[in-house]
């Protein structure tokens, strides 16, 4: 049974007046452990996908099903709830609490948990040193390189130990081998930890870091979920 | 708990704006504290009065005397326990910085009589009675220019000119714990009425006032009016208050200083609620990428609304315990300066009403601002 699973998935939003279909009557299954790069031109669909999958926001039409559970059906904040639990996201910009050091950043999702504080420090120290950045971690984002801040945001997607890593543009912000170091951590946390991975990339050097890659264009896969490109 | 850093996190995302907000705040509740307990002293001056002690003036003018023959006819009104002829005695001290202060010529038997405190010890009233020119001070004068029993105290009546032509010779003869509660003889000098009286130019046989002391405080309205009714038509009418009304319409003179402070706090806090909203709204919208990013984690809607609304509260209490802290500690000063205690709980307990209710109102529209926000535009920076 896939991870994530979309049924007829339609997705618009309304512009002005006018209503405008970003993903038209999409399925898609994502099988656990996978490692997954969306590709596609600018406006083909790629991040409202991603949003749909990551529990961001919901369909106009049809089903996302992601580890056997309708999260299209869930309230508003079970949806947030749901998040917390099951994914961890990455992003372009890091998006980093700019008043927080490394280790508060890594720190945010487990104060949704019943976690004691001593337990918490225990767990962000694992995520920290998991991406090699213990040394770094009373820093705050403004002391850190682009490199180690995109790391810090591993580590804080990482850390409440997610089912389901969802990243926009990890490498997008980065140079060529910084973002080369950056997907390689994240293969090696889909390899070594299991995790599964979705990621939207524009650069195909990137998405060779993929098990399988699939390309939207005007809110349709071009490439049909059985013609897997694995690594 | 566990969120307390990133609310103080998010106070101080922008310190110089912070401070500035701070201080506005911190100024407001050092205002507020100030003037709230200087109408609250005034209030507890009005209550702590006494309610069976009356005070006998001229109906035309509290400066205008009253003859002597009124205190026997006051002392055999139905109702009245004992009763004591006053000279307002206020006068300056001839120092280096001469300072003006409340004082009475007062019957020494009758004043004891009639003192409800009981405040002057019975060994000053002894004294006050064996020497002519004697004076009990209040220990705040006596600080004041330092001055001890022995001393001699030549004092510059405001009203009265000795037969001598010259400042009043006084001798110290005791001193009493001042009573700020006392608004009447708990700061004033106390002389010896026969001296006073007989060593004017003017006004000789008469008395400023008389202190009525009833048997019944309930009874005290109608045992005011029996005493009014029967100097009625005569050159010298009365007018008999309670000692309540009396302080009472003497601080109304001023003006109505609830009012005014009432206004000017109402102004402050007015200019102040919009700021305060302002400021929390700009830096809320400063920060919906990162709200964004909380919601995405998996913030509910409701915490970020809390996050919002706590920050709000921290700010506003923190910034207000730091204002009425400050008043607080100018309250003693404060009391030096006016004469009367200030009762700090009170004054303290309302500000940090105020202070919750500010935060609230302020806070409320960027906290639903926070709690609205849709992940997916905020993200896309839309």
């Amino acid at each position: 049974m896939a991870l994530v699973e979309l049924r007829g998935v339609v997705k618009r939003y309304k512009r002005g007046r006018q209503q405008v279909e970003v993903l038209h009557n999409l399925d898609l299954a994502i099988e656990a452990g996978e490692f997954l790069a969306l590709m596609g031109p600018s406006g083909s669909g790629k991040t409202t996908l991603l949003n749909l999958i990551g529990g961001l926001d919901r369909p106009t039409e049809g089903e996302v099903i992601v580890g056997g559970e309708h999260i299209d059906d869930l309230s508003s904040g079970e949806l947030a709830r749901w998040r917390a639990r099951h994914v961890g996201f990455v992003f372009q910009f890091y998006n980093l609490m700019p008043t927080l050091s490394a280790e508060k950043n890594v720190e945010l999702p487990l104060l949704l948990t019943h976690l004691s504080g001593a337990q918490r420090q225990k767990n962000v120290a694992a995520a920290l040193e998991l991406v090699g950045l213990t040394d770094r971690r009373k820093h705050k984002p403004a002391e850190l390189s682009g490199g180690q801040q995109q790391r810090v945001a591993i580590a804080r997607a990482l850390v409440a130990d997610p089912t389901l890593l969802v990243c926009d543009e990890p490498t997008g912000d980065l140079d060529r081998e910084t973002a080369e170091e950056i997907l390689g951590l994240i293969q090696l946390l889909n390899r070594e930890q299991g995790k599964t991975v979705i990621m939207v990339t524009h650069d195909p050097k990137a998405a060779e870091f993929a098990k399988r890659t699939l390309h939207l264009d005007k809110g349709a896969l071009a490439d049909a979920p059985s013609e897997m490109a694995a690594q | 708990m566990k969120y307390l850093h990133l609310v103080w996190a998010g106070i101080w995302r922008r310190p110089g704006r912070a401070t500035l907000t701070l201080l506005s705040i911190v100024n407001a509740f050092l205002l507020y504290g100030l003037l709230q307990g200087f109408v609250s002293g005034l209030g507890d001056t009005v209550a702590d009065t006494h309610a069976d002690v009356l005070i006998t003036l001229s109906r035309v003018s509290q400066l205008e005397p009253l003859p002597m023959s009124h205190l026997a006819q006051i002392r055999a009104t139905p109702g009245v326990k004992s009763a004591a002829p006053l000279i307002i005695f206020s006068g300056a001290y001839h120092t280096a910085r001469p300072a003006n202060f409340g004082g009475f010529a007062v019957d020494p038997d009758s004043f004891v009589a009639t003192d409800t405190d009981e405040a002057i010890p019975p060994q000053d009233i002894v004294a006050l009675k064996r020497t002519r020119t004697g004076v009990i001070l209040p220990a705040r004068v006596a600080a004041q220019f330092n001055l001890k029993v022995g001393d001699r105290m030549p004092v510059k009546s405001l009203m009265w000119t000795n037969k001598d032509g010259g400042a009043w010779p006084l001798d110290v003869v005791g001193v009493y714990a001042s009573n700020p509660k006392d608004l009447f003889f708990g700061s004033s000098i106390l002389a010896n009425y026969d001296y006073v009286d007989q060593a004017r130019t003017q006004s000789t046989g008469t008395a400023s006032l008389f202190v009525v002391r009833v048997d019944d405080p309930a009874q005290a309205g109608q045992v005011a009016q029996r005493i009014d009714a029967q100097f009625a038509n005569s050159p010298d009418e009365t007018k008999t208050e309670s000692e309540q009304q009396l302080v009472a319409d003497q601080i109304k003179q001023i003006g109505d200083i609830g009012f005014v402070v009432r206004a000017i706090v109402g102004a402050v806090f007015f200019a102040l609620l919009f700021s305060v909203a302002a400021v929390m709204m700009q830096s809320v919208r400063e920060r919906t990428p990162e709200l964004a990013v909380l919601k995405t984690i998996g913030f509910t809607d409701t915490t970020v609304l809390g996050l919002i609304l706590a920050e709000a509260l921290v700010f506003c209490l923190v910034s207000a315990a730091i204002g009425l802290g400050l008043a607080a500690l100018v309250f003693p000063l404060a009391k030096t300066a006016v004469g009367f205690r200030i009762d700090v709980g009170p004054v303290l307990l309302a500000g940090l009403g105020l202070a919750l209710l500010l935060a609230l109102i302020s806070g409320l529209p960027p906290a639903l601002r926070g709690m609205r926000l849709s992940i997916v535009d905020a993200l896309a920076g839309r």
